[in-house]
């Protein structure tokens, strides 16, 4: 049980941005990916999510054995992959909680929830957002931490097998940043997965990650434990960049 | 016999016990051609105030005729309800409201076909004093070969509160509606229109506020969705007459697929002293927002029903709470009958 990508290349166009990624997130398991700006992050989160403008030119994407790699987004979300958007949009006259309900509906073979309203109110009131925020358009006139707020909300509700969250520590203060650590805390104590993606490794003051990627210029340059997290902490990415410039000179 | 359905239905409406209870506060509803005789003053105060405007003869037509008096207060919307029973039926309506000073109401109007093919021309004439309220709610619910007009024309006193809300639901052959409404001294004026344009079917709707007295204000919003094959054109005129007026109309419009749409806004003032402000926008459906929705799990025709009932949602601001649940099914309903 896994996901997992072999030999990924993803393009933008006619420009490739993702060479060759291989990458696995497992049940109960916090993996993270680290790099630079720019350095393909958000498109692997997309890619991995089925967004129509990435493309996949080779390589597979493999959930639970399954490859879904030409599988639309809504199928892959059904079979338990979750985005946590770094940049979510605004759907104005769209209600939150009306977008919860359905897609829990969905999740249970078309079946309503019958204490969902409570449980969606009781879950955000937790995370820092009133009844009021749950009534307007999905992050319509949300603050940068409330939309954060609200799609950490999403993945606590629907309880997703596998979980990327794309920079959800970005913008946030310090409680933010603890709540968003307790939130990946409890979801991998359930046996879910949580593939987290950050340039900034604040949020790992709080838990420590199984595995760590570092990605750099659409490849996967190293990886191994929480040893690369605190040579980030101490040095930045330029031991990185120095490490590559080095293999192509 | 289709046709003496309508007309006993309305008949039944207006003059059963549904009047009678509205009669405890003072307020009369009932057929116009009835009303010519008993409040002849009222209806033809009103009716000699349209200049060269062209009426249907009230004592010839169908219509309501609605008088509500003086500080009268009522939270329960009055219902009135226009049906075309004839196939092939060209049916004409007239109706006429006065609303006392300090008086606060909310009529819910519908109008609905139970035959393939007719023609539908509506006129309305409202008169709202000082110091009153009145919100109308109108719901068009027609069929794919029925032709519409109907126009309305309204004056709102001093110090008063006019909203009006129009919800088209279903497809017709085609659509015209106009609305005009005079503010007096510091009246507030609020029209919210929400359409749908369906596949051969054309809709043409005009909202006019004229800002009459000084510090009043004029909200339109309007959200049309126009379907392949569709075409709609929404005109829009906020117009200045006194000093210290604000005025802002909000156009948008949805495309989907080969449709087409027109916008038309016009500001227009006649005094030093106006803030008369507008936005437009035709569009698609975001890429992004689809995307967003489908990683919860929607495909993506359910994605797009959301997104457009959300669109239409945003002119329907500040309705009623007693209606507003209504209006969210109705709402959805429009949405989830959109062809992509």
């Amino acid at each position: 049980m896994s996901l997992k990508t072999i030999d990924l290349h993803v393009s933008v166009g006619d420009k490739e941005i993702l060479h060759g990624i291989n990458i696995e997130a497992r049940p109960g398991e916090l993996r993270v990916i680290m790099g630079p700006n720019g350095s393909g992050k958000t498109s692997l989160a997309l890619a991995l999510m089925g967004h129509s403008s990435y493309r996949i030119t080779r390589g597979k994407i493999i959930l639970d054995g399954k490859d879904i790699t030409r599988l639309p987004p809504n199928e892959r979300a059904l079979r338990g992959l979750f985005l946590v958007f770094q940049n979510p949009v605004e759907i104005p006259g769209v209600k939150l909680e009306e977008v919860l309900k359905l897609s829990i509906k969905k999740r249970l073979g078309g079946r309503e929830c019958p204490d969902i309203k409570e449980r969606i109110a009781s879950e955000a009131g937790l995370i820092g957002l009133s009844r009021e925020h749950l009534e307007r358009g999905v992050n319509v006139g949300f603050s940068g931490g409330e939309k954060k707020r609200s799609e950490i909300l999403q993945a606590k509700i629907l309880r997703p097998k596998y979980v990327i969250m794309d920079e959800p520590d970005s913008g946030l203060d310090v409680d933010g940043i603890r709540i968003v650590a307790d939130v990946i805390k409890e979801l991998i104590s359930t046996g879910r997965s949580v593939l987290l993606i950050t340039h900034y490794p604040r949020v790992l003051e709080y838990i420590e990650p199984n595995h760590v990627y570092v990605l750099y210029r659409g490849k996967i340059v190293a990886e191994g434990g929480m040893e690369i997290v605190e040579r980030i902490n101490r040095e930045g990415f330029k031991w990185i960049e120095e490490k590559e410039e080095e293999k192509r000179d | 016999m289709e046709g003496h359905v309508a007309s006993i239905l309305n008949e039944k409406l207006l003059a059963g016990m549904y009047a009678s209870y509205l009669s405890k506060f003072g307020v009369v509803l009932m057929d116009i051609r009835r009303a010519v005789d008993k409040y002849r003053d009222i209806i033809d105060e009103i009716i000699s105030r349209q200049g060269d405007r062209k009426v249907f003869d009230p004592a010839k037509t169908p219509g309501v005729f609605v008088y509500v008096p003086r500080g009268t207060r009522i939270e329960t919307p009055i219902y009135a309800c226009f049906l075309l029973g004839e196939k092939g039926f060209y049916q004409r309506i007239i109706n006429v409201i006065k609303i006392e000073d300090g008086a606060e109401i909310t009529l819910a109007k519908g109008c609905a076909a139970l035959v393939p093919t007719g023609a539908h021309k509506a006129m309305s004439l409202i008169e709202i004093g000082d110091n009153a309220r009145f919100t109308s709610i109108m719901i068009h619910n027609w069929r794919p070969g029925i032709d519409v007009s109907s126009a309305t024309y309204a004056r709102v006193g001093k110090n008063s509160f006019y909203r009006s809300y129009y919800v088209k639901t279903t497809p017709v052959r085609s659509i015209g509606s106009y609305e005009e409404v005079e503010a007096e001294e510091a009246t507030r004026i609020e029209v919210h229109k929400a359409s749908t344009a369906p596949r051969d079917t054309r809709v043409a709707s005009t909202a006019v506020i004229n800002l009459r007295g000084r510090n009043s204000s004029g909200l339109i919003v309007t959200r049309g969705v126009v379907e392949s094959g569709g075409f709609m054109v929404n005109e829009l005129k906020m117009n200045a007459q006194a000093n210290n007026v604000k005025g802002h109309m909000e156009c948008m419009g949805l495309v989907l697929g080969e449709g087409v749409m027109r916008t038309l806004p016009v500001l227009e003032t006649s005094v030093e002293n106006a803030t008369l402000t507008h936005e437009a926008s035709i569009g698609r459906i975001g890429g992004e927002q689809l995307f967003y929705l489908m990683t919860r799990g929607l495909t993506e025709e359910e994605a797009v029903r959301l997104i457009v009932g959300g669109f239409l949602r945003g002119a329907m601001e500040g309705l009623p709470p007693q209606v507003k649940s209504y209006m969210d099914r109705i709402i959805n309903m429009m949405a989830g009958k959109i062809v992509m």
